[in-house]
């Protein structure tokens, strides 16, 4: 598992580079990434390149959710079908907000920002 | 249900030691087995898998309580109407000796008390037709299916 970080326009992206999220992973997953989130208000989880997710990866997105608080974002993108599957059946896709990708990520909240500004 | 002579059309034996990087990897060449014969893009193929790691999950977790090195023995036989898997392992039978009826229920506006686990037996009971689970000779027999095809 590696991740990987970029910012762009005041949002932090952090890349999951592996293609399972599962109960050999989570935990080391659930580390790396609070080290890389220690800051930025607006955090875009980009998963595209993970095929499957199993419970306890999905129990680790949550702990992350709660781990960022009220005050801070946390928002998922380019969860590939099985992934999506899995948020679904839990119903925590009523929990988190998802995009279909980085780049839509991107787009919701230029949007936000240039209405906000106006 | 299933038809009364399902073919079979293909059947695998993996034996592994509990430990939650073997099982994962386990789980993922049971699917890939099954992809195998009956196409990886079959959507209960997906399930199946998923149902199988998370039974797995639970067997290192609870039945050997998170010790490593126990031996776990998966059974897989792809018929021609469904896809069967049995997994024995000789650790902690299931409380009470059945599979427990989990219903996670929370409210998504709650951040702080949003479940993050408990969510295996109900992935399992959602997506396969069948779960069964016996206590044999010590052992914990766990039996799943899931029909694929029209």
């Amino acid at each position: 598992m590696r991740l990987t970080t970029e910012q762009d326009n005041g949002i932090d992206v952090l890349s999951v580079d592996a293609p399972r999220i599962d109960s050999a992973c989570a935990e080391a997953l659930r580390d790396a990434a609070r080290a890389e989130m220690a800051h930025g208000d607006l955090w875009l989880i980009d998963l595209s390149k993970v095929d499957f997710m199993d419970s306890s990866g999905i129990g680790t997105m949550v702990g992350l959710l709660k781990w960022m608080g009220h005050d801070r974002r946390m928002e998922l993108c380019g969860l590939n079908p099985p992934v999506l599957q899995v948020f679904k059946l839990t119903r925590l896709d009523t929990v988190f907000t998802i995009h279909a990708d980085v780049a839509a990520g991107h787009a919701a909240h230029h949007h936000g920002v240039a209405k906000a500004g106006r | 249900m299933s038809s009364e002579n399902p073919e079979r059309v293909g059947s695998a034996q993996f034996s592994v030691e509990s430990s939650f990087q073997s099982v994962a990897d386990l789980a993922e060449e049971v699917g890939d087995f099954c992809g195998s014969v009956v196409g990886e893009a079959v959507e209960q193929v997906v399930e199946l898998r998923l149902c199988v790691a998370e039974a797995l999950n639970n067997i290192v977790e609870h039945a050997y309580k998170g010790v490593e090195g126990k031996p776990i023995y998966a059974k897989i036989d792809v018929l021609s109407d469904r896809l069967e898997v049995v997994l024995i392992d000789e650790g902690m039978p299931l409380p009470g000796y059945t599979v427990p009826e989990t219903e996670v229920d929370f409210d998504p506006t709650d951040l702080e008390n949003l479940p993050e686990g408990g969510f295996g037996w109900m992935l399992i009971r959602e997506q396969m037709d069948k779960v069964d689970y016996e206590r044999r000779d010590g052992c914990n027999v766990l039996t799943l299916a899931r029909h694929y095809g029209s």
